[in-house]
């Protein structure tokens, strides 16, 4: 379980965006807050996030997002998900890559 | 080009046109609809060349291809709705292999959105997952800062496609440009770079590339067997020449992936393509390397095989402009994240910097003359064969004819199959944008439109779209635009009158359980050419192999070569599901 926190430009589809690449990336949406303001153009957005593969495999592709900017993680909760993955970060994970035509 | 006078009233559709205009796009491809009318009307009075396309898929394909051979943006245009939806095969293939793709679609006036009105449809929401970024444009206002950044996001960094959504509305209402304009406006897409660019996303600092370099310079010191593994970014980042220049001064050997095709020339130690259908001599040398210096590749599955047993013994230097690629799939000792030009050239003054050390120092590094020699003699012994018995086609040898002489300014458009597989193996290109393959997505139905986009790009070059017969018959409608616009397209068409590459898998894996492979009841294509109003010619056996290609180059408009090949040819070698890249099949058939 991690958390990641994140400052949001307050766009149409941003909130969509980050949820949609969370999903796609392989990992569970435990917790979500949103705090923004009328007359604030940037929301702050906290997510608690799980899942198997690498938290980096995720944040990278969430600092990727056009309108995200500033992502910290939660550094208690990213020590118990250390990156371990050998040669392979996607390890066990392959097999959902090899098999198609 | 038509001054935008920051005090005139423009509707937003005038703006658009103007603006893109003014921001250097010459060609948009598209098709007109309801939605998107005023655009269409402001069309009228543009120095914009607008083609036609027959189907929005092929639209965003040729914007594709337009883009992939000119280095620039390519900008496609469609209605709300079935225009808006049939973009999007377009738009993912150009995410997946990273090309600067603007997509502007109509949309619904902003007061109906959300109604189910006719012809509305939440393209928004449906191509994200496609899309670099996109916008729904809320006012007029903002047109002027939402097409800049559109652009600007779109080419820069890793490139991508961008979709901009302007209701109907906000097309026809005026606004005065003076007082929405920004600072950047006027388009300065280069200033607006730095706004777009997200600050969070890492990349490297010159300063930091030093200190990187100290690390691959350890690497490279402790390496018996290097080997450069050259990816797509080479060619989107523009630098073929600093690369070329890199393999001269460290005579690595090199294997290259589907879209690195190209990069290195003529590179005596360029042993061709890796993967599920790559060279032998690549394949082995990336099993056997101990050091795999990648750059703006991606260890895509279809390269790597069974990743675990990937380069088993290698360690890996990765040099690309994007970060989440870093650590994706294999893991990366060292990781330089930047621009390859700057990185590059950073690693070229290393080496020559270390280079002369070594001769100071009487050599500490390991001898790389063996492995270059070990890897020479994998290219001698697995070169390609083109004998096999028989008195038909050898597709093989048909397409080695096609780039026998030589032409630096020929491109090659291909589909998806069998005969991709074989362009890539068998014929030569001078650099990467003169190869076109639906890399990521593996779209049938790339080829002609990405090669119409590649004519409009290169009026004077000669394309040449190599489709399969089932790629063919996808986007076939657009043998309307070649002979609309006049143009020059040759078509190869490897004619096996079956989904080839889907036969050849239930051949191996499915024992030859044949389900829905056969095309047998093709049209004659010979006459469906003509019909359009193209010179098409068919050939059947060997002798008329090297013919053929002769009347491909001598006719002067687009034409049509019918090729057609026996169905059993498979594509060798092949590394089958599971398998690592060692364990390659290879031909047992004729
Ligand atoms: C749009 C699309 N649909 C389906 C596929 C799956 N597919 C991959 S190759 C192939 C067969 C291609 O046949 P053809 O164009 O005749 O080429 P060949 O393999 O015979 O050379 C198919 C159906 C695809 N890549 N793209």
């Amino acid at each position: 379980m991690s958390v990641i926190k994140m400052q949001v430009m307050q766009q149409p589809g941003s909130l969509e965006r980050v949820l949609r690449v969370i999903r796609h990336r392989g990992f569970n949406l435990l917790d979500l807050t949103v705090n923004g303001s009328l007359d604030n153009q940037i929301f702050s957005l906290m997510v608690m996030v799980s899942g198997e593969r690498p938290l980096s495999f995720l944040t990278k592709q969430l600092k990727k997002l056009v309108d995200v900017n500033d992502l910290s993680v939660n550094e208690q909760a990213v020590n118990s998900q250390a990156f371990n993955a050998g040669n392979n970060p996607l390890n066990k994970l392959d097999s959902h890559y090899a098999n198609s035509a | 080009m038509i001054p935008l006078d920051s005090n005139s009233y423009l509707t937003g559709a005038e703006y658009l046109v103007k603006a893109l205009a003014n921001k250097g796009v010459k060609k948009i491809f598209g098709y007109p609809g309801g939605a998107i009318m005023p655009v269409y009307d402001a069309l009228v009075d543009s120095e914009l060349d607008h083609i036609l396309c027959r189907h929005e898929q092929a639209a965003s394909l040729a914007a594709d291809g337009y883009a992939r051979v000119s280095g620039e943006i390519g900008v496609c245009l469609a209605t709300s709705g079935p225009g808006a939806t049939n973009l999007i095969t377009g738009l993912a293939n150009a995410y997946m292999d990273s090309v600067p793709v603007l997509a502007i679609t109509g949309q619904v006036a902003t007061s109906l959105i959300g109604t189910d009105a006719f012809q509305e449809i939440d393209i928004f929401g449906m191509t994200l997952p496609v899309v670099k970024h996109s916008f729904l444009v809320q006012s007029a206002e903002s047109l002027p800062e939402i097409l800049t950044k559109a652009i600007a996001i779109a080419q820069s960094g890793r490139p991508g496609p961008v979709l901009v959504d302007i209701p109907k509305d906000i097309q026809v209402t005026e606004f005065n440009l003076i007082s929405s304009l920004h600072s950047t406006e006027l388009g300065d897409v280069n200033e607006s770079k730095n706004k777009t660019e997200n600050d969070a996303v890492k990349v490297h600092s010159i300063d930091q590339y030093a200190a990187l370099m100290t690390q691959v310079q350890s690497l490279l010191e402790l390496s018996a067997k290097p080997l450069f593994y050259l990816g797509g970014g080479i060619g989107i980042a523009k630098c073929e020449s600093l690369l070329r220049q890199l393999l001269h001064q460290t005579s690595i050997p090199a294997i290259t992936t589907l879209k690195g095709i190209g990069c290195y020339g003529e590179y005596s130690l360029g042993l061709g393509m890796l993967g599920m259908h790559g060279h032998q001599a690549a394949n082995l040398a990336v099993q056997n390397c101990d050091l795999l210096i990648v750059i703006g590749a991606r260890f895509d599955d279809r390269a790597t095989g069974n990743l675990e047993r990937f380069a088993p013994n290698a360690k890996v230097i990765h040099f690309d402009i994007d970060d989440a690629e870093v650590d994706k799939r294999r893991f990366a000792d060292v990781s330089i994240v930047g621009n390859l030009t700057d990185t590059l050239k950073a690693f070229s003054e290393l080496f020559m910097l270390n280079n002369v050390n070594h001769r100071q120092e009487s050599s500490e590094r390991p001898d790389w003359g063996k492995w270059k020699e070990w890897c020479r003699q994998q290219k001698k012994d697995f070169q390609w064969q083109y004998n096999p018995p028989g008195n038909g086609i050898y597709a093989p040898r048909l397409l080695k004819y096609l780039t026998e002489t030589k032409d630096e300014q020929r491109v090659i458009a291909c589909d998806v199959g069998q005969h991709q597989m074989w362009v890539a193996q068998h014929c030569q290109f001078s650099a990467v944008n003169r190869h076109l393959s639906s890399g990521g997505l593996g779209t049938m139905g790339y080829g002609l439109p990405a090669a119409i986009g590649a004519q409009f790009a290169e009026p004077d070059s000669c394309v040449i779209n190599v489709c399969g017969d089932g790629s063919f018959a996808m986007n076939l409608q657009e043998l309307i635009t070649l002979v609309r616009y006049r143009l020059p397209v040759k078509i190869l068409l490897i004619d096996n009158q079956s989904l080839g590459m889907v036969r050849q898998w239930q051949h191996l894996f499915f024992k030859d359980r044949f389900s829905e492979i056969d095309l047998s009841d093709n049209p004659d294509f010979v006459q469906v050419a003509q019909a359009f109003g193209l010179s098409s010619m068919r050939i059947t056996h060997k002798h008329e192999e090297q013919a053929g290609i002769d009347w491909l180059f001598s006719e002067k408009g687009p034409c049509l070569l019918q090729v057609c090949i026996d169905n059993e040819q498979n594509v060798w070698p092949l590394v089958p599901p599971g398998a690592d890249n060692s364990e390659m099949m290879v031909q047992s058939d004729g």
